[in-house]
């Protein structure tokens, strides 16, 4: 069985992983959960590799294998939230900054459910249209386009990201 | 898009951390590089576990022991064991963290698996009475050869008994997430495992899409051309896989809420859950469906 083109899979991977890993970060809020999404994404793109490989979109797919594997394991509840542990380590200046903004935006996401941060991610971060998310998502535009707008509403409204929102007003 | 959105997608950036290195490109390759290119069923369970060499001794160890008692059982029954080949000594065994034989269900430490989200119950609606909704049979093949399984080899050796066909009510399905193959074409990869005893199944499975009604959409699926069915011997608490593809014509469309799978030579048929949109052709075609295959690899 001829799985796919390995060395084109590793050039995928080189160009992609540091998107994917972030974006898992934004969905799951912490490390061991991104290793354990990314793991198996990139374990069942590789298995697919020739269909995906010579697909239109190779990063689209292996994006939905992403979020996919990301809803179906929060319906599955194999690996609910857990309260971070890790101390936000002490930094000075821009780096205390963003810091902040992390642990702002990773307590904001994590409150919303998985749905809607999937949603936020895709048209936000990975800078989708409502089209694409709809695709990735399969659902329809509409159902995009009011989860999107519910999630937006919910992270503005938390006292943490209302300011961070203002900010850039003033600023 | 408003100053808003702007300001939002500025802070996801800001926000999402630089991966550690054990996240990086060069860890990531390595570990799925771990992986057989080809051949050995894939399992998207490997990997999870983190073998520590005193694991991987002990496996090999529990491998062996769990051989040579099989080996005894079979042969004060009188029979010869069906061949399949034990962790420790296929190929890959020694460098292959995962022992394929070993029951992945209850691996330890095994988290359950993402993938299966979609709810499956096996229902006993009299579907096939007869032979009705049998996929289409690939030139002449058999899609269904129920017991005509057993190949006398030429050893002079009683040939193992053939084991018998999966029940139905035994099997229970899943459905890895869908994979675009190009615009129109979807794949989905089921999995079916079995709860029950050893048993075997051959052929292609009948598969319908079904709305939320219940009402079948377009027409039950093809076989896909230039396969060939070979028996898939499913141990109990294993599985076996087979692949449907979804080719989408234009609207109209009807959004699918499951799918209807009937094993082969099953009475009964069991349903996954499946929501998309399928737009069956004019005559209601578009679902192909793969034999039913010892691993998730299905070219």
């Amino acid at each position: 069985v001829f799985v796919g083109d390995l060395e084109s899979f590793h050039a995928f991977v080189r160009t992609h992983s540091r998107a994917l890993a972030r974006s898992a970060w934004l969905l799951t809020g912490d490390w061991s959960s991104v290793d354990d999404l990314l793991q198996i994404t990139l374990e069942r793109s590789w298995q697919n590799w020739q269909r995906i490989e010579n697909a239109d979109d190779d990063v689209a797919y292996v994006r939905r294998v992403l979020i996919n594997t990301f809803l179906s394991s929060r319906r599955r509840r194999w690996h609910d939230e857990v309260p971070t542990d890790e101390v936000p380590e002490t930094v000075v200046g821009d780096e205390a900054a963003d810091a902040d903004v992390r642990e702002s935006v990773r307590a904001a996401m994590t409150a919303l459910p998985p749905g809607q941060r999937a949603v936020i991610v895709l048209r936000y971060f990975n800078d989708l249209t409502e089209a694409q998310t709809a695709e990735v998502l399969r659902c329809s535009i509409s159902t995009v386009k009011s989860q999107s707008a519910k999630a937006f509403r919910k992270l503005r409204a938390m006292p943490s990201m209302s300011e961070l929102f203002r900010e850039e007003v003033t600023s | 898009v408003t100053d808003a959105e702007r300001r939002l997608a500025s802070l996801l950036q800001t926000a999402a951390p630089e991966p550690p290195e054990s996240l990086q490109a060069g860890a990531l390759i390595g570990r799925i590089a771990a992986e057989p290119a080809s051949g050995a069923p894939h399992h998207v369970r490997r990997g999870i576990i983190r073998w520590t060499p005193p694991m991987l001794a002990a496996a090999s160890v529990l491998a062996v022991v769990v051989g040579l008692a099989a080996t005894a059982v079979a042969f004060h029954n009188g029979a010869a064991l069906p061949s399949r080949p034990s962790a420790a000594h296929s190929p890959t065994g020694g460098a292959d963290p995962s022992p394929p034989d070993s029951p992945t269900r209850t691996a330890p430490g095994a988290p359950p698996r993402a993938t299966s989200s979609r709810t499956s119950t096996p229902t006993h609606h009299p579907t096939n009475p007869g032979n009705g909704a049998v996929p289409v049979q690939p030139d002449g093949q058999a899609s269904h050869p129920g017991g005509s399984t057993s190949k006398v080899s030429g050893s002079t050796t009683t040939p193992p008994p053939p084991l018998p066909t999966c029940a139905t009510s035994d099997l229970s399905g899943r459905a890895d997430p869908p994979i675009d193959v190009s615009a129109t074409t979807t794949s989905i990869v089921f999995e079916l495992d079995n709860a029950g005893a050893d048993c075997q199944l051959e052929g292609f499975p009948a598969v319908t899409l079904v709305d939320g009604a219940g009402q079948q959409i377009g027409a039950p699926a093809i076989a896909m051309s230039g396969a060939t069915p070979v028996a898939v011997t499913l141990s109990s608490g294993r599985s076996a896989y087979f692949r449907l593809d979804v080719a989408n014509a234009s609207a109209p469309c009807s959004q699918a809420s499951s799918t209807v799978i009937s094993p082969p030579a099953g009475d009964a048929s069991l349903t996954v859950s499946y929501q998309a949109d399928f737009c069956p052709d004019a005559q209601g075609g578009g679902l192909s469906v793969s034999p039913i295959s010892a691993s998730r690899d299905i070219q």
